[in-house]
C-alpha cells in the first residue's frame, strides 16, 4: 500500500505531512503560510493565514489533464464547395459541441483558472472512435443529425470535423489559491474571510470517480459547498451557500463518507442529513444535544462510524451510536445515541479514514498523540499514545541520493532522539549505542561509497552532508554529556559546551565560507559569515540567554498571530493555541533553571534544533535560503492536525510506532544502489554482504574439491526416506463425485534416493480398500484452490497427465495450517527433485492465477520444447494479478488494487517460512480485492419484492452461482492472511448494470439479468461487496505508488549491465507511462515519463528493438514511433484500426511479431511486419478462446486459453471464415466469463521467418484459473553477444541500423 | 535466526572422501585386504560411519572379536566424540584426497582416546553438547521446553544424514530473543597438539554492535594472532567446516549457520606453513 500523509500546521503557519512510511515530519513547500489544514488522501485544502481557501494538489507523473474539443461544421454548396460560411439558417454553428446546440469557438475556450495551462495548441483528431477519418479528419453525411462515415460520397451534403486541446492543471505540490468568489461578496476576499474548510467523502459509495466533498465556514457563520470537485477538476467551480438554518458555525467536519457535523458559535452541534450520492449536498441539520446544558462544544472531527468533539475545558468527547453508511436508511444513525467523556484534556481531535483518531494535546502542543487500538468493535480506542517524531527538512530532497542518506541519517537520528527522552525519563544514563555508532556508520557508509577521503575538498554534496552529520554527532555526544553533567557540574557544563559549541560553529562556519564562495554570490556568503559569527557569539551566555531569546521570537510571532486571530474574530480555539504556546514557552523559559527534568528537556530540544537546523541550512544552501535564523529557535507548536488522507489500518501499522532499523548490527554493508530514492531500499540485505559471497564461494570451492572428484565412492550413510503422514479427505472424481476420508503418505528423501520417493493417498471407495499412488517427481504443480464444495481449503496436486486431463488430485485439509504445511511439504520436495532452488533465473516464466497466486515454470537451458503438461510450476510468495518479465532479469507485478511491485530478487515468502525462504529479499505485501455477494428476491403479488423465495430457489443470500449460501455474517475472508476493510455496501454498477438501488432483474433465477425492471421479472438480485486486505510476504517491493493497469517490459536483453531497459505502463485511469532509469541492476527505475494520449489505453507491450505498441479503449491499436535512445518515449502514435471492427484487449509484441486478442478472445497476428513498415498491413486471424498472449523474445508464442481451442488443426489464413462465419462462430463458442478457465498453452513449429504464426496449439498445460502469462524474459540462456541468432529479427535489425541515418522515411510519416 | 537455506544445504552435504587402510601389523589373512573407499559426511562422527569399514575389516584380523575399532591419521589416534570434519581441518587439511586412514582394532591407546561402547554413546555425548551450547545460547531454555521426541528427532537426522529431518527441530534452537543475538556463543578452538579452548563469549559489544570473527580468534587465541601484523602474514588459518570465513564474518551468523550439528562452532587454528 503506497504511504499516506498525515498533516499538521505549526505556529508559524508552516505545513508538515508526516508519510505513514517515514518517521519524520516533512515540512510541505510553498509559500502561502497556513492555519487549518484538511487533508484527504489525493489532496488537501487549508484556510491561508490571508484567510483564503487554498488547495494542495499531490503531483503525481500522471498530469491532471482535460480534453476541450468542439466541432467544426461545413455545408456544401455548387459554388464554393464545402464551406463554413453557407450553412442554412436551420444547420448548427460553424463551430460548435458535438450535438450543434451550442455554439463553440475555438477561442471562447478560457482556462478556468491561472492554476492551468494549455499542453498545446488545438489539433484535429484524425479517428473518432476507432474509425479512421477523411484526409483533415472530415467525416461526411447527409445532413447533420445523421451518421458521419469518412468517405466523401455523391450525397454528402455536410461535413464536420473535431478538433481537441488539452489543458493541463500545473499547480500541484503547492498551495495553490482556489479562485471563486462568494456569492454576494464580491470585490474584497476579507469582507467575509473563510474560517474553517472541510473536505473528504470520497469513499461515499459509488459516487463518479475522485470526486470529493468541500465545505467551507466563513466569519459569518455562513456555509459553503464547492461544486464539482472531482480528479480531473481538483478545483472545483464555484461556492454554493447552503442554508444553515439561522444557526452561525464556526467549524465544519466531513467525513470519508460525507458525514457531516457542524459546530456553531454558541457550542452546539448540528448534523447535516439527507446526504446521498444524487445529492451531496443533503437536505436539512438536525441538532444534537448535548450532553449536559454547561458543556459547549469548540470542535469537532467525525469519521465513518466515529464522530469526537472537543468542549470548553478541552474536555474530549465521543459519539456513541453513529454509524455514515447506513444513513440513507436510518437518519438517527448519523446523529448518534450519546456522549461519552473521554480521558485526556486534548486540544483538537482529527479522525481520519478507519476511524483512526489524532489529537494535540491541551497541555503540550508539541504533541501530536494517536490514539491506539481504534477498532471497527471498539471506536473509542484505548490509549493516546504521543508520535515521538521530529520534524526533518523538506527541503533536503534536493537529489535522490542526499535524500537517502538523510533518510538513513534522520533514522539515526530520530532513534537517538527517542532514546534521549527515554533517558531523561528514567533519569538513568546506560551507554547509548546509536548515538555513538549510528551517525558513524551512516557517515562511514558514505565514505565507503562515495568520497574516499573525508573533508576532502568541498563542493561535493556528499561531503557537505558528511560535514554537517559529523558536526551533529559531535554536538550530540556533547548534548549527551552536557545533559548527565547538568544537575552536578552547570559550571563545568557550560564550559564544556560553550568550547563544543565553538567548534561546532566554526565548522560549521567554515563550510558555508567553502560553499558560500563556491557558490553563492559573494554578498551572501558574507552575511551568512556574519550570522554564522553572531550564532558564536551567543553560546557564550547559555544556556540561560537562549530560552529568552527563543521567547522572544516566538512571542513575537504568536502576538501577530493573536492579532491576526483577534482581528478576524476567530473562535476561541485557535486564540487558545496561540496563548496556550506563548504560555508553555514561558514555562520552559522561566522553569527552566528550577527544573532540572525540565531543563534537560530545554536543552536536548535546544541541542535537537541545533542538529536539525544545520542538517536543513546545510541542505538548502544551495537555494539561498537564510540558514542561520532559526538555529537557536525551538520548533513553532503545532496549532492544527488532520488525519483525513492518513489511512492506517490494524494490519500495517506506520513506521512511527517501530523503532528505526538499527544500522548498526554489522550485518554486512548497508545496501545502497547510486539512484536508490526510497529507504526501503536501503534495507541491510545479509545475501549480498562481501562476507558471505566469498564463504559460499569457498563452499562451492569445497564441494568441488573433496565431493565431486569421488561421487562414485559408497557413501558412509545410506539415505532412507522418511513418510510424512496425515488425514485429509479426497475427491473422488469418480462416482460417487464426493469427498472421502484418506490418508496420505509423502514418502521424503535427499539425495541419490529422491527420484524413488513417492505420493499415496489411500481412501475407502465403496468399503474396499483403494490407494493411489505416483512418483513424487511426476508432480508438476502444487497449489491452493477454490472448491466451493467444502468449507474446508482444498490443496490440488497436478502430475503430467492429470494436467493433460485437467483433473488434478484434490485434498481437503481441516486446518488452514494443515493445508501450508502439505502444501509446502510437497512443494519443497518436488522442487527438490527438479532441482529447482533458490531465486528464479532471469528466463522464468511468470504467471498468477486468480487466487493471486505467483507461480514459476524455468525453461530448458536450450529452450526445447517441452510438452506444456510436463512444465514444473513452482509457487512464489505474495499476492499479484499479473506478473510481467522481460529483458535483463526485469520483473514487475502489479496488485490487485493497482499496485506495482518489483521482484526484489529472493525466494519463498507467504506460506514458504524459515529455512524455505530466502535469507534477504523478503518483504512485506500488501493488496486488496473486493468480494462479492448477492442477495436475491423473488415478487409475489401480496408483498411485491422480498426475501421470501420458493424453496427451489437460490439462498436468499448466495454466491454469484446461488448453489453456495453467503450470508453477511457468514462470509469469511478466503483465508487467514486476509481481513475486512470496512463493511458490506451495495455495489451500484454491478457488470450488467443496475436501478437506482442497485438492483438487478430476471424473468427467473438462472437467467440473465438486466438493470431495469420490466413486466415479466419476477426476481431480482443486487450485489453486495466488501473490501478485504491480505498482508503477505515474498519477494516483492513496491514501487513509487502509481497505480496501474498494465505493464510491459522490452524482450530484449540488454546488451550491458547499465544499458537501459525499456519499461511501459498503462495506469489505471488509461494514461500511458514510461519508466526512466531502469536498468539490470535496478529495476525499479527512477521515475516515470507521462505519454501523453488522446484517449486511455489499455494494454502495452514492449517488442524487439522497443517497437511500443497499444490498445485502446476504443479497441484499436497504437504505434509509438520515433522512439530513440536519446528519446525513449518516442515522438507520436501510428493509428491501427482494430481488425474487422473487433475491439482488441490486449496485444503482445515478440522480437518481430504482433500478436494481439480481441474482447470475443479471438487472437490475432499482424501481418507483414517489416523494417521500413514496422506497423505492418493487416491483422490475421489465427485462433478463439485465446484470453491472454504472451509472445517472448524468440517469437515464441504463449496463451492462456479460455476453454480448450481446436484440437491441432491450424486455421489458414481466416478472412473467410470472417465475414461469413464470424457470428456463427461466437454464438457456438459462447461467452466464457472471465477468470472461469485459463489454461496455458503454446504455440508449436513456430519458426521465424518462414511460419511465424506456427502450426498448432499445445494447450495441454496448467490451468484453471490461471489469468497471466508472461514468457517474455524466455530466451536461450547466455545469448551469444552482439550476435543474433534470430534470422528475422537479425534482418530487421541489421536495416534498421543501416536506415538509422536517413530514419526519416518512416519516422515523420503516419500512416493510416 | 539460521534462514540461509542455501549455505546450510551446502554443509550438510558436505562429504570427505576417505581411504580406510587395515593396519599393517593385524592383518592376519594371506593377502592385505583392499582399502575401502566411502564418502563420509562432515557433520557426523566415525562410530555412526564405521559399520561398513568394520564390516568389511573383521575378516582380515584374527583375534579382534571384542576389540573396539580406532582409526588413526599419520600416528594421530582420532579421537571420535568430534565431528569427522573437524578432525579432518585439524590435522589433514593440507592432505591430498582421499583421506587415508589407518583402521585399528588392537592396542587401543588407553590414555588418548576414549572408549565408544556403542552408538547411544555418541548419542549421548551429542545430546549433551547440544544443551550445553543451548544453556549458552538460550540458558538452555529452548532444549528444556522441548519435548523427548524433537530430541530424538534431532539425533535420528543427524544419523540417518535426514537435513529437512534435522532442521525442523535445530530451527528452534538457532533462533535469538529480541536481543537479536545469542546469550553467549557456543564455540571450540582447537589447534593441533594443544587442549581446546572453551570461554564465554559474547555475540555483540556492550554497545550493542555484532562481533566479527577477527574479534574473535583475537580474544580467544592472543597468542597467534596477536598483532596485526602476524594477522596478516597468514601463518594461521582459521578453518571452519573446511573453509576459511572472512575475518569481517559476524559471529552470530556464523554460530547460526556453521555451527556443526551438537551446535558448537568448532574452530580450527591450523598452522599453513
Amino acid at each position: 500500500m503506497p504511504a499516506t500523509y498525515l498533516w499538521s500546521v505549526d505556529s508559524a503557519g508552516k505545513v508538515y505531512t508526516l508519510s505513514t512510511g517515514g518517521r519524520q515530519w516533512e515540512e510541505v513547500k510553498g509559500d502561502i503560510e497556513l492555519k487549518r489544514v484538511s487533508a484527504t488522501e489525493q489532496c488537501a485544502w487549508g484556510i491561508g493565514c490571508d484567510h483564503q481557501v487554498y488547495l494542495y494538489v499531490h503531483s503525481s507523473e500522471v498530469p491532471i489533464r482535460c480534453q476541450e474539443s468542439t466541432y467544426e461544421n461545413q455545408r456544401w454548396n455548387p459554388m464554393m464547395g464545402f464551406s463554413g460560411q453557407h450553412l442554412l439558417p436551420t444547420d448548427r454553428w460553424h463551430w460548435s459541441n458535438q450535438q450543434g446546440t451550442q455554439l463553440q469557438l475555438k477561442d471562447s475556450c478560457t482556462l478556468p483558472s491561472p492554476h492551468w495551462s494549455w499542453e498545446d495548441d488545438w489539433y484535429i483528431d484524425e479517428n473518432i472512435r476507432g474509425e479512421p477519418t477523411d484526409k483533415g479528419g472530415w467525416q461526411y453525411a447527409v445532413d447533420f443529425p445523421a451518421q458521419y462515415g469518412p468517405k466523401k460520397r455523391w450525397n454528402s451534403c455536410v461535413r464536420r470535423r473535431k478538433w481537441i486541446r488539452y489543458r493541463r492543471y500545473h499547480a500541484t505540490d503547492n498551495w495553490a489559491l482556489v479562485n471563486g468568489q462568494i456569492p454576494g461578496v464580491f470585490e474584497d476576499p476579507l469582507k467575509e474571510p473563510f474560517i474553517d474548510v472541510a473536505a473528504g467523502g470520497a469513499e461515499l459509495t459509488d459516487q463518479p470517480p475522485g470526486r470529493v466533498s468541500v465545505w467551507t465556514v466563513t466569519i459569518m457563520g455562513r456555509i459553503f459547498y464547492r461544486t464539482e470537485v472531482h480528479a480531473m477538476n481538483p478545483e472545483g467551480c464555484s461556492w454554493q451557500e447552503v442554508d444553515n438554518e439561522g444557526r452561525e458555525c464556526t467549524q465544519i467536519s466531513l467525513g470519508p463518507s460525507c458525514l457531516l457535523w457542524a459546530v456553531t458559535w454558541d457550542g452546539e452541534v448540528m448534523v447535516r442529513v439527507g446526504i446521498t450520492r444524487d445529492n451531496p449536498i443533503g437536505t436539512s441539520w438536525q441538532v444534537v444535544t448535548p450532553p449536559r446544558e454547561d458543556v459547549h462544544f469548540l470542535q469537532v472531527s467525525v469519521g465513518v462510524k466515529g464522530v469526537w468533539a472537543v468542549s470548553r475545558g478541552d474536555k474530549v468527547w465521543f459519539r456513541k451510536g453513529v454509524d455514515a453508511t447506513r444513513g440513507a436508511e436510518d437518519q438517527s444513525s448519523l446523529v448518534g445515541t450519546a456522549w461519552v467523556e473521554m480521558v485526556g484534556a486534548m486540544a483538537l481531535i482529527s479522525v481520519g479514514p478507519n476511524d483512526q483518531v489524532w489529537s494535540l494535546d491541551a497541555n503540550d502542543r508539541y504533541m501530536v498523540y494517536f490514539r491506539k487500538g481504534v477498532t471497527p468493535s471498539e471506536l473509542s480506542g484505548k490509549t493516546w499514545k504521543a508520535l515521538e517524531i521530529n520534524k526533518g527538512g523538506a527541503a533536503s530532497m534536493d537529489s535522490s541520493v542526499s535524500s537517502s542518506m538523510s533518510d538513513i541519517y534522520s533514522q539515526t537520528n530520530m532513534l537517538s532522539s527517542q532514546m534521549d527522552r527515554l533517558q531523561v525519563a528514567v533519569d538513568s544514563f546506560p551507554d547509548i549505542q546509536p548515538q555513538a555508532s549510528g551517525p558513524n556508520l551512516a557517515s562511514d557508509s558514505l565514505t565507503d561509497n562515495h568520497s574516499p577521503e573525508k573533508g576532502g575538498e568541498v563542493g561535493s554534496k556528499f561531503e557537505d552532508k558528511q560535514d554537517s552529520k559529523e558536526t551533529s554527532s559531535v554536538s550530540k555526544a556533547e548534548k549527551e554529556e552536557c545533559s548527565r553533567e547538568s544537575e552536578t557540574k552547570e559550571e563545568e557544563d557550560n564550559t564544556e559546551r560553550k568550547a563544543s559549541q565553538e567548534s561546532y560553529n566554526s565548522d560549521i562556519s567554515d563550510t558555508v565560507a567553502d560553499f558560500t564562495g563556491d557558490y553563492v554570490p559573494q554578498k551572501q556568503g558574507a552575511e551568512s559569515n556574519n550570522k554564522a559569527a553572531q550564532t558564536q557569539r551567543t553560546p557564550g551566555n547559555m544556556p540561560t540567554g537562549k530560552p529568552e531569546n527563543t521567547h522572544a521570537t516566538l512571542e513575537t510571532s504568536s502576538e501577530n498571530r493573536s492579532n491576526v486571530i483577534c482581528g478576524s474574530q476567530d473562535s476561541g480555539i485557535s486564540k487558545g493555541n496561540a496563548t496556550s504556546s506563548t504560555e508553555s514557552v514561558n514555562a520552559r523559559a522561566s522553569d527552566g533553571k528550577r527544573n532540572p527534568v525540565l531543563e534537560k528537556l530545554q536543552q536536548e530540544d535546544e541541542s535537537q534544533s541545533e542538529s536539525s537546523g544545520s542538517r536543513r541550512g546545510s541542505a538548502t544552501s544551495f537555494s539561498g535560503m537564510d540558514m542561520y535564523a532559526d538555529l537557536y529557535q525551538p520548533d513553532p507548536a503545532w496549532v492544527w492536525v488532520s488525519g483525513g488522507g492518513c489511512v492506517i489500518d490494524t494490519f500495517t501499522q506506520p513506521n512511527w510506532f517501530t523503532a528505526a532499523p538499527s544500522h548498526t548490527n554489522g550485518r554486512g554493508n548497508s545496501m545502497l544502489g547510486p539512484l536508490d530514492s526510497m529507504a526501503i531500499w536501503g534495507q541491510v540485505q545479509i545475501n549480498d554482504a562481501p562476507w558471505r559471497k566469498k564463504v559460499l564461494l569457498q563452499l562451492h570451492e569445497r564441494t568441488t574439491k573433496e565431493l565431486q572428484p569421488f561421487q562414485d565412492y559408497e557413501q558412509a550413510i545410506e539415505r532412507t526416506s522418511w513418510i510424512k503422514k496425515g488425514s485429509l479427505q479426497y475427491w473422488s472424481d469418480t462416482k460417487p463425485h464426493r469427498w472421502v476420508d484418506c490418508r496420505l503418505h509423502l514418502e521424503q528423501s535427499s539425495g541419490k534416493g529422491l527420484h524413488d520417493c513417492k505420493f499415496t493417498c489411500y481412501y475407502k471407495y465403496y468399503d474396499s480398500e483403494k490407494y493411489l499412488q505416483f512418483p513424487l517427481s511426476e508432480i508438476v504443480c502444487v497449489l491452493r484452490v477454490n472448491h466451493g464444495g467444502n468449507q474446508r481449503p482444498v490443496l490440488a496436486i497436478y502430475t503430467a497427465k492429470r494436467t493433460a486431463k485437467k483433473v488434478p488430485v484434490r485434498l481437503a485439509c481441516s486446518t488452514e495450517k494443515e493445508l501450508e504445511d502439505w502444501l509446502t511439504a510437497i512443494s519443497l520436495a518436488c522442487c527438490e527433485l527438479q532441482g529447482c532452488q533458490g531465486a528464479p533465473s532471469g528466463r522464468a516464466v511468470w504467471s498468477t492465477t486468480c487466487r493471486g497466486d505467483i507461480f514459476v515454470y524455468e525453461p530448458t537451458p536450450d529452450m526445447e520444447i517441452t510438452p506444456a503438461n510436463q512444465m514444473f510450476w513452482r509457487q512464489m510468495g505474495g499476492h499479484l494479478n499479473m506478473v510481467e518479465c522481460g529483458g535483463g532479469g526485469v520483473v514487475w507485478g502489479v496488485g490487485f488494487d493497482g499496485t506495482a511491485w518489483v521482484y526484489a530478487g529472493g525466494y519463498g515468502g507467504g506460506m514458504f517460512k524459515g529455512i524455505a525462504s530466502s535469507p534477504g529479499g523478503i518483504h512485506t505485501q500488501t493488496d486488496v480485492k473486493h468480494i462479492y455477494i448477492y442477495e436475491n428476491q423473488r415478487w409475489n403479488p401480496m408483498t411485491g419484492f422480498s426475501d421470501r423465495g420458493f424453496p427451489t430457489d437460490r439462498y436468499m443470500w448466495s454466491d454469484i452461482t446461488g448453489r453456495q449460501e453467503c450470508t453477511k455474517e457468514g462470509t469469511k475472508t478466503p483465508t487467514t492472511e486476509w481481513h475486512w476493510v470496512g463493511d458490506w455496501t451495495i455495489d451500484y454498477k454491478p457488470p450488467g448494470g443496475a436501478d437506482k438501488k442497485g438492483w438487478q432483474y430476471a424473468t427467473d433465477f438462472p437467467a440473465t439479468y438486466h438493470g431495469y425492471k420490466g413486466w415479466n421479472d419476477y426476481v431480482r438480485r443486487r450485489r453486495w461487496m466488501r473490501k478485504a486486505k491480505i498482508v503477505t510476504t515474498g519477494p516483492w517491493l513496491e514501487a513509487p505508488p502509481q497505480h496501474l493497469k498494465d505493464i510491459a517490459v522490452q524482450v530484449d536483453q540488454p546488451e550491458s549491465s547499465t544499458d537501459p531497459i525499456a519499461l511501459w505502463a498503462i495506469g489505471v485511469n488509461g494514461d500511458v507511462l514510461c519508466r526512466m532509469g531502469v536498468i539490470q541492476d535496478f529495476p525499479q527505475g527512477v521515475s516515470w515519463l507521462h505519454v501523453p494520449t488522446d484517449q486511455p489505453m489499455t494494454s502495452v507491450s514492449v517488442g524487439g528493438n522497443s517497437r511500443v505498441w497499444v490498445t485502446a479503449q476504443d479497441g484499436s491499436a497504437f504505434f509509438r514511433n520515433g522512439i530513440t535512445k536519446n528519446e525513449p518515449q518516442g515522438t507520436c502514435w501510428f493509428h491501427i484500426p482494430s481488425p474487422h471492427n473487433r475491439p482488441l484487449v490486449q496485444v503482445s509484441v515478440g522480437e518481430s511479431s504482433v500478436w494481439a486478442v480481441d474482447k470475443l478472445h479471438w487472437l490475432w497476428f499482424r501481418a507483414q511486419i517489416t523494417s521500413t513498415f514496422p506497423e505492418g498491413t493487416h491483422w490475421d486471424y489465427l485462433s478463439p478462446n485465446v484470453k491472454k498472449v504472451s509472445v517472448g523474445p524468440q517469437d515464441q508464442v504463449w496463451i492462456l486459453a479460455e476453454d480448450s481451442p481446436e484440437k491441432g488443426t491450424w486455421i489458414p489464413m481466416a478472412d473467410k471464415v470472417m465475414d461469413k462465419v464470424k457470428e456463427k462462430v461466437w454464438v457456438l463458442q459462447g461467452y466464457v466469463p472471465p477468470g472461469s478457465r485459463g489454461v496455458v498453452g503454446h504455440r508449436l513449429g513456430v519458426k521465424i521467418p518462414e511460419i511465424p504464426i506456427g502450426k498448432t496449439w499445445d494447450t495441454q498445460g496448467i490451468g484453471g484459473g490461471w489469468i497471466h502469462l508472461s514468457v517474455r524474459a524466455c530466451t536461450k540462456q547466455d545469448p551469444p553477444t552482439g550476435v543474433c541468432t534470430d534470422d528475422a529479427a537479425a534482418t530487421i535489425k541489421g536495416v534498421h541500423e543501416e536506415e538509422e541515418a536517413n530514419s526519416s522515411v518512416y519516422n515523420s510519416q503516419p500512416v493510416c | 535466526m539460521a534462514d540461509d537455506r542455501e549455505v546450510l544445504r551446502e554443509l550438510w552435504d558436505g562429504r570427505l572422501p576417505i581411504k580406510f587402510n587395515l593396519a599393517a601389523d593385524e592383518v592376519s589373512s594371506m593377502e592385505h585386504p583392499e582399502p575401502c573407499y566411502l564418502l563420509v559426511p562432515r557433520q557426523s562422527y566415525f562410530p555412526l560411519v564405521a559399520d561398513k569399514v568394520q564390516r568389511y575389516f573383521l575378516k582380515y584380523t584374527a583375534n579382534s572379536q571384542g576389540e573396539e575399532m580406532w582409526l588413526e591419521y599419520e600416528g594421530q589416534p582420532l579421537k571420535w566424540h568430534y565431528p569427522i570434519g573437524v578432525l579432518f581441518d585439524l590435522f589433514a587439511s593440507s592432505t591430498m584426497l582421499p583421506w587415508s586412514l589407518v583402521v585399528h582394532f588392537q592396542k587401543f591407546p588407553e590414555d588418548e582416546l576414549l572408549h565408544c561402547p556403542g552408538k547411544d554413546a555418541v548419542e549421548s555425548h551429542f545430546m549433551s553438547s547440544v544443551k550445553e551450547a543451548d544453556t549458552l545460547k538460550h540458558r538452555g531454555q529452548v532444549i528444556n521446553g522441548m519435548q523427548k521426541k524433537d530430541h530424538k528427532q534431532l539425533w535420528m537426522g543427524l544419523q540417518n544424514d535426514k537435513f529437512d529431518q534435522f532442521w525442523a527441530i535445530n530451527r528452534r534452537l538457532m533462533e535469538h530473543g529480541e536481543e537479536n543475538c545469542f546469550k553467549h556463543l557456543p564455540f571450540r578452538l582447537y589447534q593441533p597438539d594443544k587442549p581446546c579452548v572453551q570461554r564465554l563469549f559474547r555475540p555483540i559489544t556492550d554497545e550493542g554492535e555484532q562481533r566479527l570473527l577477527g574479534d574473535l580468534v583475537r580474544e580467544v587465541a592472543p597468542q597467534v594472532f596477536n598483532t596485526e601484523a602476524e594477522d596478516a602474514s597468514g601463518r594461521w588459518k582459521v578453518v571452519i567446516q573446511g573453509v576459511e570465513p572472512p575475518m569481517e564474518t559476524p559471529v552470530q551468523w556464523l554460530s547460526e549457520h556453521f555451527s556443526y550439528p551438537d551446535n558448537f562452532l568448532h574452530i580450527c587454528l591450523v598452522n599453513s606453513q
